[in-house]
């Protein structure tokens, strides 16, 4: 019985709350005492769809606009998984071409290819911001502040004591060898890496609060469909960056480049590749929502 | 064709959910037993309960008071013109394919 009641926590509070022990009468007058894997994973499924749905990011039984905003809200979350991996990747790449034997175009020219490509996505993932920015601005207007202050809040005290630790460190950096910046002086590792842990929470912390006002924004069909194509567009950048960078990985291999060699960027590209194949998997999902939702999104506004 | 995206097709669980309990309340293993009876789909107990959520949400079943931890559930009106209204625009197909079928244009695999 505890495990059917661990298994029930993948549901929000709320709705074991209000289905939790039906649930588990169900489970008993079912399977017995032995419940069975497929049906615990489809326990497992059903909380991760339910909590989907708490935050609107859309589930199959929901209107075909929630659908298409939850789409847009995976595509959303892929965007702050790459900036997670990017900041590996850009850290790991530090001066790569330093390590060339010669001019590279192959590894100089995707290494370009994947900063042009993050600069323009980026730009796109702005103008949705700023497509949105007046329904945001109607939330706030209404009653929605209480119900994303606390994300807002939260999101906003990690960034501030991430700009302080991003002036403390960079104050102590230029006191270090570039050696001793990376990795001689353990005492500054242990700190970069706790810098990390910060930026990675403060931009966690950001994509939640974003994806808990976009769940509750009112948008209109056309403004739904815009930022459906802006994140089909942002969708493609990650695509082109990940082609890229696995390009710019082939070809330092191939160059002779001393990269791979002497410390070696092995663990952290384990890393980066994992956190790559978890956005690549969100983005596939969001734009698969996006897709089946859009027709009948465009069906409605047509015929209202 | 109906409004409602999520009762398109005869084996979406919202459909077999409204089509069981058209039949009266029942709880939910009652529910899984007799649709697995009369539509041969075992709905795993989160496609089941994700299903009713939903479909509660929307007003179109609600549950009985139960002294009981099991809640049974039944189909509200507004769930009643839903399934008639599904149940419509499948028959339309179903009719389709039916009369074009006994046309002959498309041929049949002989029998042995």
């Amino acid at each position: 019985m505890t495990r059917r009641r661990w298994l029930l926590r993948c549901y929000p509070r709320a709705w074991r709350e209000c289905y939790g022990d039906d649930v588990l009468a169900y489970l008993q007058d079912t399977y017995g005492p032995h419940l069975p894997v497929g049906a615990a994973l489809s326990l497992v499924g059903g909380g991760l769809r339910e909590r989907a749905h708490g935050v609107r990011l859309g589930s199959s039984g929901d209107s075909a606009d929630d659908r298409l905003r939850g789409g847009v809200l995976y595509v959303l979350v892929a965007w702050a998984l790459l900036v997670v991996a990017g900041c590996g990747f850009a850290k790991m790449s530090e001066q790569f071409d330093a390590t060339l034997p010669g001019g590279h175009a192959m590894a100089n020219d995707s290494y370009a290819l994947v900063e042009v490509t993050a600069v323009l996505g980026g730009l796109v993932v702005l103008v949705g911001v700023v497509v949105a920015l007046p329904a945001f601005l109607r939330l706030l207007a209404t009653d929605g502040w209480s119900a994303v202050r606390r994300h807002i809040v939260r999101a906003s005290v990690a960034t501030t004591m991430t700009t302080v630790a991003t002036v403390g460190l960079v104050g102590w950096a230029q006191h270090l060898t570039f050696v001793q910046r990376n990795g001689t002086d353990s005492v500054y590792a242990a700190a970069f890496l706790a810098w990390v842990g910060l930026v990675v929470t403060a931009i966690a912390l950001w994509t939640i609060a974003a994806v808990a006002v976009g769940g509750r924004l009112t948008l209109s069909r056309p403004l739904l469909l815009t930022e459906g194509a802006l994140a089909g567009v942002v969708a493609l950048a990650v695509l082109v960056i990940t082609a890229a960078g696995l390009v710019w990985m082939v070809a330092m291999s191939a160059s002779g480049s001393t990269f791979y060699v002497a410390d070696g960027p092995v663990p952290q590209l384990v890393v980066i590749g994992t956190v790559m194949l978890a956005v690549l998997a969100v983005t596939v999902a969001g734009v698969r929502q996006i897709g089946c939702a859009a027709p009948a999104v465009i069906r409605a506004l047509r015929d209202p | 064709m109906t409004a409602d995206p999520a009762l398109r097709r005869a084996s979406d669980p919202p459909v077999l959910i409204l089509t069981s309990l058209a039949g009266g309340p029942k709880h939910g293993h009652a529910l899984a037993k007799d649709i697995e009876q009369f539509s041969g789909v075992a709905l795993g107990p989160g496609s089941l309960y994700g299903a009713i959520t939903r479909l509660e949400e929307r007003g179109l079943i609600e549950a009985l008071p139960s002294d009981d931890r099991r809640r049974p559930y039944r189909m509200t009106a507004a769930g009643s013109q839903a399934l008639a209204e599904a149940m419509a625009d499948m028959r339309r197909v179903a009719d389709v394919g039916t009369r074009r079928l006994a046309r002959g244009t498309v041929p049949r695999r002989r029998l042995a």
